[in-house]
């Protein structure tokens, strides 16, 4: 008897029963595995989800290749993601959307000039944030570094760089892609890469 | 000089006036007027306001008419101006979405508004200033005028405009207590009392030439070795503290007799 209540047990157990190529009917396998009718229709929807079943008729499932392969290979069906993210996901309140509505603001900015008016008490490392994100965004093309620098204080201090906004493509702070080299801008909807490092 | 955001009383002031618009009876009087002179820090503090709140920011220009106001504000909310056709459709898409925004606020307890900077340019126009009022009218939105000193006299002209603006905002000089906290905050040297009073007096309380002393103050500081107190009047005799705002000229610490 297939344990009812595991969210995982069912669909293994309907890819296994599949797995000969035939074309059984709802009640058949109902019956067969000790489900009810909706067992195996929550089942059957989860191998389709996975492109490992095609229904032939109404309540008449049988597996695709890829299901046969999976079954031949004892795949075991698991709750969960089904596999890695493959699109950025945004954040709404993070220090580089403050920091990217910062700079839409100023437009000619240095790294203090967006940390003063972007950082809040529990970043913590606003400044070395802030250069890791400019530095994707220099080579995007969506900042421009300026070749001159506003003088530091400091005795040692080679100054501060001065970036301009090149490219203001709307409110949304672009997504730094931890894949691939590049980011990805939410207000066109596209990616936008650049050579690595 | 430390990236670090400082509270003033005009800050606390500013953020006063928006809670007294977020606590207010008439539901209309949701206009916020800034004003004060240059250099006082009305846009440090308005723009660290928005990028905290993600409000929208819109800076005046000479030539705005109704249509580029609009067209301005649905940029800012990333919308396409050109894509939507017509001055009816144009006008729903920005209350639909900036009602979207502030509900959303509203439910994270934050408050969202629209920002006018250099309102001086567009506040003795009637067409401008109407709109501004319809677009706040018809949603009960926090709208923060920013201006200098002109904006206060031309919105008597409106009296339906000015009537909705009971909270207004003066950015004074600053007093001592803000110069030190200034000075404290946002200078890497510790400076000692006495060249703190001195830059507060010569500055006349605008937090431009402040920070062109804490400029000065931490070349000359980070090279010297200052006492257990902190920098004094005496360790900067005879260096540049800051530029006079009138004449341009360098002033110096004075040297003792």
């Amino acid at each position: 008897m297939v344990d009812r209540h595991h969210p995982g047990k069912a669909p293994t157990a309907l890819l296994q029963k599949l797995a000969g190529g035939l074309c059984l009917t709802i009640d058949q396998l109902a019956e067969d595995l000790d489900l009810t009718k909706r067992q195996v229709s929550d089942a059957a929807a989860n191998l389709l989800r996975r492109n490992y079943l095609e229904r032939m008729a109404i309540g008449c499932y049988q597996l695709t290749p890829e299901g046969l392969t999976a079954a031949a290979a004892d795949e075991i069906i698991r709750s969960g993601p089904k596999g890695p993210r493959e699109r950025a996901r945004r954040v709404p309140d993070t220090f580089r959307q403050r920091a990217w509505t910062s700079m839409r603001m100023q437009r000619l900015f240095t790294v203090p000039d967006v940390v003063l008016e972007a950082a809040r008490a529990e970043d913590a490392d606003p400044v070395d944030n802030l250069r890791r994100y400019l530095q994707v965004l220099a080579r995007t093309g969506y900042v421009k570094v300026s070749q001159h620098r506003v003088s530091g204080t400091a005795p040692t201090s080679n100054g501060y760089k001065r970036f301009l906004l090149a490219a203001d493509t709307g409110p949304i702070a672009p997504v730094v892609l931890s894949k691939r080299p590049g980011i990805h801008d939410f207000n066109i909807g596209e990616d936008v890469l650049c050579t690595p490092l | 000089m430390k990236p670090t955001f400082v509270e003033t009383s005009n800050v606390r002031e500013f953020y006063g006036a928006l809670n007294r618009v977020n606590q207010r009876g008439a539901v209309e009087a949701c206009l916020v007027v800034v004003d004060g002179l240059p250099g006082l820090g009305k846009t440090t503090t308005i723009r660290q306001w928005v990028t905290q709140s993600g409000s929208i920011y819109l800076r005046a220009q000479k030539g705005w008419d109704y249509s580029w106001l609009i067209q301005e504000i649905l940029t800012a909310l990333s919308i396409d101006a050109k894509s939507i056709r017509g001055k009816r459709e144009r006008f729903a898409r920005v209350l639909d979405e900036l009602t979207e925004r502030s509900e959303k606020a509203q439910f994270e307890n934050k408050t969202f508004g629209l920002v006018i900077d250099e309102c001086d340019m567009i506040s003795s126009r009637g067409e401008i200033m109407e709109a501004i009022r319809g677009i706040s009218d018809l949603r009960y939105m926090p709208t923060i005028l920013v201006g200098m000193g002109t904006l206060r006299d031309n919105l008597r002209r409106f009296p339906q405009i000015e009537s909705r603006a009971p909270n207004k905002v003066t950015f004074r000089p600053a007093s001592l207590d803000d110069a030190r906290a200034l000075i404290a905050g946002r200078c890497e040297v510790n400076v000692a009392n006495d060249l703190s009073e001195f830059v507060w007096r010569l500055s006349k309380g605008f937090n431009r030439e402040i920070l062109e002393a804490i400029a000065h103050i931490e070349r000359f500081g980070l090279r010297a070795d200052p006492g257990p107190d902190g920098l004094t009047v005496a360790d900067m005799a005879g260096q540049v503290l800051m530029n006079d705002r009138s004449t341009g000229k360098p002033i110096c610490v004075p040297v003792a007799a």
